[in-house]
C-alpha cells in the first residue's frame, strides 16, 4: 500500500525522451478518459442532448492562451493551465424592466449581462482576460462565433495579474454592449478606494433596477448604486447594524455616494435573492456558512453550515422555500428556509461542487400542487406529447425543437397562468395524455416509484469540478419533517455488509414511512385519478412489492454510500462507546439536544454539529442523484436552465446547450409522424418567434412536473436508497450508450 | 532573494500583533534536501509533535549519545528560542545524521519525502521505546531507591484489539498518540457469508488518486469493496478452504492527526519507471471523513489542515518539494531557505497539476 518502491534517480538521468514518454501516457491517459465524456444524458422525462452546433466559446482560441492567462506561482508550483478566472455565464432575455447596461467586473472577468433586444437572447461570457456577447440562439440554430456583438479584451488585468501573483483589482464595469458609446464612464471602484481585492459575485437587486451588489473575496459585500458616483479617497465606514459574525456599514459622507451599504460577513463566494421582492439574500462564503438575510431590514434569520469546508455555490427555489448548496465537501444540501433546518444531503459528485441551480421548469412547488393537483398531471402529460421530438436534433440545428403547430396546448413551454388552464382543458382529450402518463407510470414502476401522484419536486442540478453534471429530485416526502425525526439516532445510509440485510426482516428494520418514500407517499395526497392503464403499484398499498425492488436494486447499483455512516445495529452501542470517550462527545450529546438559535448563540464551530445548523451525517437523509454524467473535460464553472435548454460551461470556456427532452414515448411516434407530414422548415413565423421569445422572467410558470421517483434514501437500511440507479439505467427511451453505468462505482453488498 | 523575502516577511509580522511569538525560518538546502526540509517544516508546525520533541530536549540527559531525534531536537529548539521571528537556519547536523544513520539517504539524489516521513517517525518512536526499555531496567535495577514511576511498559508488538482502557495501551509513544489510527479490514466470505475483520493501525494513509476529485472522493475510494478472486482467493477458516470473498478497509479510530499520502508516483510496466500522476485533486481546509467504520468512535471529528508537502515538477525523479504550513490565521510557504506569506485563495492552485506526497490534518477536538 505504501509507496515501497525507492524513487531515486539523480536529475539528469532524465533524457528528453522519457519526458516525452510521459507526455504520451498522460495524453493516453487523457484520452481514455475522453471517451466516457457523454453527448446525451436520460432523466425519466427524456433525453436531454447537446447542441454541438450551439456551442459557444472564445473565437479562433489560439494555443498560447491559457499558458498566457495562468498565474505564475512561486517555485514553479504553478503549472496549472487554469490559473485564470474561471468563465462566468449570463444571459438576458427581453425585458423592459432590466436596466440596459451590463455590469462586469474587470478584475476576475466575471460578467453579468443584462440589456435590451427584442427578438433574441443574448449570453455574455468571458474567457481569460476577453469578453464576448453574442445572440443566443439557444437550441434554435447555431452559434456564429465570427460575429460577437461586443468584445473586449482587458489588458489592465493582464498587466496586474502579472504583477500581483494572485490577480484581482476590483474594479467595476457596466458596458452596454448595444451602445458602446455609453459604457466607458461606467467604472465603480476604478481607483480601488473600495475594495482591492476580487469580485466574486455580482448581482442586481431585484425590483430595485438601478442597485447592484458585489461580493469582493475580502469579506464585503457592497451595494452600489447605477447612478451614484465612487468617493475620490477611501470611504468612512459608520456602523448600521451588527450581529453575530456579521456587520453592516454606512458610508459616513455627507452626499450619498457608493457605495451605499457595506456588509462584511466573512470570504463570500456567492449570493443570491430569494425572488423578485428581493425579500431575502443569501449567502455561502469560505467559512462553510450559508447565511440568510432579510435584505430590506438588513438582518440576519437564519444559518447553516456545510458538513466541512467552505459552501461555494447557492440557488433559491422558484418559490424561495429552499435553498441548494454545493461545497468543498462534495455535498449538495438542500436547506429548508421556512422550517430552518437541512432537509437532506446529496452525495454523488467526486469533487467540489461549482455550481448549482434549481431547474425553475422542472420543479413543481406546493402552490402549483395544490391549485392544479390535477391539472398539473395532465399539463405535464401535455407538454411531454407536444414538445417534439426532433430526430438528430444536434445535427440539423435549424429545426426548431418546442414549436409544433397543430398539437393541442400549443406552445407548452410558453404556458402562462392563462395558458395552463387552456391545457387543462386541452390535454385530456385522445389518447395522448392517457399513453403519456402511462409511460410515466411504468417509469413509477420501474423506479419503485409506483405512482402517478402529483407532489411537490424540485428539480436540482449541479456541477463540479470533478466534470459531472448531476440532476437531483426533492419530492414531498423528502420534504417532511416527520421523515427526519424518525431519522434521528437512526441509520439512513445502507449499511456495507449485505449480511446485516439479509438478516434483519424488512419490517422490523424499515420505517414504513421510508418504505412508501420512493415516491409511494404522494399519490394518495392529491388524489390523482389512477387510470385503468396505470399499471404502477402504489407503494402504500403494496409495501411488499417496493421493498423487493429495493433489494434488488441494492445488489445491481454501483455505489459507495453505504460507507458513510454508522450502521444501525450498532448505533446504539456506538453511543454508550461515545460517552466513555472524554474526547468530546459529552458535548456532542448535549448539542442535541439544544438546538441553537443562529441569533442568541455564539457560534462555536466545534460546537454546532449535530444541531440544526449542521446535522450530523447520520441525522439526516442523503440522497443520490438521479443522473450523474461526465460531460466536460475541464472542471465546470457554470449551470443554468432555461425554458428549452441546460446550459454548461467549463473552465476552458466552452459553453454548452442541451436541448431539453422533448418526447414521451407516444410524443415520439406522433412526432415522428408529424415530422413526416410537416418538415420543420414550414413553421410559421409566429410559433418560432413565440418560442423565441420566452424570458427567464416568468420563470414561476412551472412547465414539466416531474414524478417523484428519485433517488432517496428515506431509510437507512438495506437497500431502500438506491432508486437513482434504477431510474437511471431502466428508461424506457434510452439511447445505447447512455445506460452505461455513470459511475463505475462497484457495489457489492458485502 | 531569499534575504528579501524574509524581511518582507519580517515586516509584515512585526506589523500583525495578533500573532503569537512564532518563529518562520527557512532551511537550508544541502543539494537535494528540499524532501527532507519540506517534512521538517510540516513537522514543526505539527503543534503536538513540535511539543513532544521540545519536551524530548528537555529531558535529554547531556550524557546521552547523539541520535537522529537528540538531532532533530536541537534543530526545533535552535528555531524556536531564535531572538529574530524571521531568517534562515541550516540543518546541517540534522542532515549530516540521517545520512549516517541511513544509507539509503546518504546521497545527493531527489528522495522521496513520504518515505522520509515514514523513515523519520519510525526511527523517532523505535528511539524513544529503546529509550523506556532502557529506563525500564535502570528502573528495575535500582528499584529500592524509589524511582519514579513513570507509565513505562514493555515494546511489544502485539494485538491491541479490545483495549478496555484507552490509557492502558502498552507499546505507544506519542508519536502513536499523535498519528496512530486503526483500519479495520473486513472480510467477508461469498460462500459461507462469514464476515471476518481485523484491525492494523497506521501512521498515515496512502490513497491512490484519480483525475479531477477530491481528498473526500480518494477516501471513498480508498474503502471501496474489492472482490477477491482468481489467484487472491481468500481462506476461509468455515470453509476451511479458499473461497471468492469481499474485503474492504474502514477506519475504525480516527488518528489525533491525519496523515494523508497521495500517492500520485504511479508505477508504470510498459515504461518500467515511476511516472507522476500530475491530477487535480482538491483538498478543502477542513474535512470529516466518510469512510469510517459502523463501530469508530468519534467518527464525525472535524480535521483542520495544518500543513501540506507539495512535490512539483513532472516526473518523481525531478522536482521540488515545498510545504504550505497554517500558522495562526494565515498560511505561510516554505521553500527551502525562503518562507514567504500566501494567499488563502491561492491554494487551489497547489491541489492542481503539481502536488504530490503527504499531508498533515489536525484534529479539532
Amino acid at each position: 500500500m505504501m509507496l515501497n518502491q525507492h524513487l531515486i534517480g539523480p536529475s539528469t538521468s532524465l533524457s528528453s525522451n522519457s519526458a516525452l514518454q510521459s507526455a504520451g501516457l498522460n495524453d493516453g491517459l487523457l484520452s481514455s478518459q475522453k471517451e466516457d465524456l457523454k453527448t446525451q444524458f436520460t432523466t425519466r422525462e427524456g433525453t436531454y442532448r447537446i447542441m454541438t452546433l450551439a456551442e459557444y466559446s472564445r473565437p479562433n482560441r489560439p494555443q498560447g492562451l491559457q499558458g498566457a492567462t495562468a498565474a505564475t506561482g512561486a517555485t514553479g508550483a504553478a503549472t496549472t493551465t487554469t490559473g485564470g478566472a474561471p468563465v462566468r455565464v449570463s444571459f438576458l432575455t427581453l425585458s423592459g424592466f432590466m436596466p440596459p447596461e451590463v455590469a462586469e467586473s474587470s478584475n476576475r472577468n466575471s460578467n453579468y449581462a443584462e440589456h435590451e433586444d427584442l427578438y433574441s437572447d443574448k449570453i455574455c461570457f468571458n474567457v481569460g482576460r476577453e469578453l464576448y456577447v453574442y445572440h443566443y440562439r439557444g437550441t434554435h440554430t447555431a452559434a456564429d462565433l465570427s460575429r460577437p456583438i461586443d468584445k473586449r479584451v482587458y489588458k489592465g488585468t493582464r498587466q496586474r495579474r502579472i504583477n500581483n501573483r494572485f490577480f484581482s483589482t476590483g474594479q467595476l464595469q457596466m458596458i452596454d454592449p448595444l451602445n458602446k458609446e455609453y459604457q466607458a464612464s461606467r467604472l465603480y471602484n476604478e481607483d480601488r478606494f473600495i475594495d482591492k481585492t476580487a469580485v466574486t459575485c455580482l448581482r442586481w437587486v431585484p425590483g430595485q433596477p438601478r442597485q447592484f451588489l458585489a461580493s469582493y473575496s475580502s469579506g464585503n459585500i457592497y451595494v452600489f448604486s447605477e447612478e451614484l458616483l465612487c468617493p475620490p479617497s477611501q470611504p468612512v465606514y459608520q456602523t448600521f447594524k451588527q450581529g453575530d459574525k456579521y456587520t453592516i456599514y454606512t458610508c459616513k459622507t455627507k452626499t450619498t455616494k457608493n457605495p451605499l451599504y457595506r456588509l462584511a460577513t466573512g470570504a463570500i463566494h456567492q449570493f443570491a435573492f430569494s425572488g423578485p421582492d428581493a425579500k431575502y439574500m443569501a449567502t455561502v462564503g469560505h467559512d462553510g456558512y450559508l447565511r440568510i438575510f432579510n435584505y430590506h431590514q438588513m438582518e440576519l434569520v437564519a444559518l447553516m453550515k456545510s458538513y466541512f469546508g467552505g459552501l461555494l455555490t447557492l440557488s433559491w427555489s422558484p418559490d424561495a422555500k429552499l435553498i441548494a448548496t454545493g461545497g468543498e465537501d462534495d455535498l449538495l444540501t438542500v436547506y429548508s428556509v421556512a422550517e430552518r433546518r437541512v432537509v437532506c444531503r446529496g452525495q454523488g459528485h467526486k469533487s467540489w461542487i461549482s455550481q448549482v441551480q434549481f431547474d425553475a421548469f422542472c420543479c413543481t412547488t406546493e402552490e402549483d400542487a395544490e391549485l392544479n393537483g390535477y391539472a398539473a398531471a395532465e399539463e405535464a402529460t401535455g407538454i411531454e406529447a407536444v414538445v417534439p421530438e426532433v430526430r438528430g436534433f444536434g445535427n440539423s440545428p435549424s429545426t426548431p425543437s418546442n414549436a409544433i403547430p397543430n398539437t393541442s396546448t400549443a406552445d407548452a413551454n410558453a404556458m402562462t397562468p392563462v395558458m395552463r388552464a387552456h391545457a387543462k382543458r386541452a390535454t385530456p382529450l385522445g389518447a395522448t395524455s392517457t399513453l403519456s402518463r402511462c409511460s410515466f407510470a411504468s417509469f413509477g414502476t420501474i423506479n419503485g416509484a409506483g405512482q402517478v401522484g402529483v407532489g411537490v419536486c424540485y428539480r436540482i442540478g449541479s456541477v463540479g469540478h470533478d466534470t459531472q453534471l448531476c440532476l437531483w429530485d426533492i419530492t414531498e416526502d423528502m420534504l417532511k419533517p416527520a421523515n427526519v425525526q424518525r431519522h434521528r439516532n437512526s441509520t439512513i445510509i445502507a449499511p456495507m455488509l449485505g449480511l446485516e440485510i439479509q438478516t434483519s426482516s424488512p419490517g422490523s428494520r424499515l420505517d414504513p414511512l421510508a418504505e412508501a418514500s420512493p415516491g409511494g407517499a404522494t399519490s394518495g395526497v392529491y388524489g390523482v385519478p389512477s387510470t385503468s392503464s396505470d399499471p404502477s403499484p402504489s407503494s402504500a398499498q403494496t409495501p411488499q412489492k417496493p421493498e423487493k425492488q429495493k433489494k434488488k436494486r441494492f445488489h445491481r447499483r454501483g455505489f459507495t454510500l453505504g460507507r458513510l455512516s454508522v450502521g444501525g445495529g450498532s448505533n446504539s452501542s456506538n453511543q454508550t462507546l461515545q460517552t466513555t470517550l472524554s474526547n468530546g462527545s459529552d458535548r456532542r450529546r448535549a448539542n442535541d439536544s439544544t438546538a441553537s438559535s443562529p441569533q442568541t448563540t455564539v457560534l462555536d464551530d466545534s460546537k454546532i454539529l449535530g444541531t440544526k445548523i449542521c446535522p450530523r451525517i447520520e441525522d439526516v437523509p442523503v440522497i443520490e442523484p438521479l443522473m450523474c454524467k461526465r460531460i466536460a473535460h475541464e472542471r465546470l464553472t457554470v449551470l443554468d436552465f432555461r425554458r428549452d435548454c441546460v446550459v454548461t460551461a467549463c473552465q476552458e470556456g466552452f459553453i454548452c446547450t442541451w436541448a431539453r427532452p422533448g418526447r414521451s414515448p407516444a410524443a415520439l411516434l406522433r412526432q415522428r409522424e408529424l415530422l413526416n407530414m410537416n418538415s420543420p422548415g414550414t413553421l410559421s413565423p409566429e410559433t418560432r418567434e413565440r418560442s423565441r421569445d420566452r424570458g427567464l422572467f416568468d420563470r414561476e410558470t412551472p412547465a414539466a412536473p416531474p414524478r417523484s421517483a428519485s433517488a432517496y434514501s428515506a431509510n437507512g437500511h438495506g437497500g431502500s436508497s438506491f432508486q437513482a440507479g434504477a431510474s437511471r439505467n431502466t428508461d424506457e427511451e434510452a439511447s445505447p450508450g447512455v445506460t452505461a453505468s455513470v459511475s463505475g462505482y462497484n457495489w457489492s453488498a458485502m | 532573494m531569499g534575504a528579501n523575502g524574509s524581511s518582507q516577511l519580517e515586516k509584515e509580522i512585526n506589523g500583525d500583533t495578533l500573532i503569537g511569538n512564532e518563529h518562520y525560518y527557512g532551511l537550508v538546502n544541502f543539494g537535494n534536501t528540499c524532501y527532507c526540509n519540506s517534512v521538517i517544516q510540516a513537522l514543526y508546525f505539527c503543534r503536538p509533535f513540535r511539543e513532544k520533541i521540545l519536551q524530548y530536549k528537555q529531558q535529554l540527559k547531556k550524557t546521552a549519545k547523539e541520535n537522529l531525534v537528540m538531532c532533530l531536537a536541537d534543530l526545533f529548539h535552535n528555531i524556536a528560542t531564535q531572538k529574530r521571528r524571521v531568517g534562515t537556519i541550516a540543518p546541517k547536523r540534522f542532515i549530516t545524521k540521517l545520512k549516517k544513520e541511513n544509507e539509503l539517504f546518504d546521497n545527493y539524489m531527489q528522495q522521496d519525502a513520504h518515505e522520509f516521513l515514514n523513515y523519520l517517525l519510525n526511527t523517532i518512536s523505535e528511539t524513544l521505546q529503546e529509550e523506556r526499555n532502557a529506563d525500564k531496567e535502570r528502573v528495575q535495577k535500582s528499584l529500592k531507591k524509589g524511582a519514579v514511576t513513570v507509565n513505562i511498559s514493555p515494546a511489544t508488538a502485539g494485538l491491541n484489539e479490545k483495549k478496555e482502557d484507552e490509557k492502558g495501551k502498552t507499546e505507544t509513544t506519542w508519536i502513536h498518540e499523535i498519528f496512530q489510527g486503526t483500519l479495520t479490514n473486513e472480510t467477508r466470505c461469498l460462500c459461507c457469508e462469514t464476515v471476518s475483520s481485523k484491525d492494523e493501525d497506521f501512521l498515515d494513509l496512502s490513497v491512490d488518486v484519480e483525475q479531477n476529485t477530491s481528498i473526500s472522493h480518494c477516501l471513498r475510494v480508498f474503502s471501496e469493496t474489492e472482490t477477491l478472486c482468481g489467484d487472491q482467493k481468500y481462506f476461509c477458516e468455515t470453509c476451511s478452504s479458499k473461497q471468492e470473498a469481499q474485503k474492504r478497509m474502514r477506519i475504525k479510530r480516527l488518528p489525533q492527526m491525519l496523515a494523508l499520502h497521495l500517492k500520485r508516483f504511479k508505477y508504470v510496466d510498459q515504461l518500467n519507471r515511476h511516472t507522476k500522476l500530475s491530477y487535480r485533486v482538491l483538498f478543502p481546509l477542513e474535512l470529516r471523513l466518510f469512510n469510517v467504520s459502523d463501530d469508530a468512535t468519534n467518527s464525525d471529528r472535524m480535521y483542520d489542515l495544518v500543513a501540506a508537502v507539495v512535490h512539483c515538477g513532472a516526473t518523481p525523479n525531478r522536482g521540488h518539494y515545498i510545504t504550505l504550513v497554517k500558522s495562526n490565521s494565515f498560511w505561510l510557504l516554505f521553500d527551502d531557505d525562503i518562507v514567504e506569506k500566501m494567499e488563502i485563495s491561492s491554494m487551489e492552485e497547489f491541489s492542481g497539476l503539481s502536488d504530490g506526497g503527504p499531508r498533515q490534518r489536525n484534529a479539532q477536538n
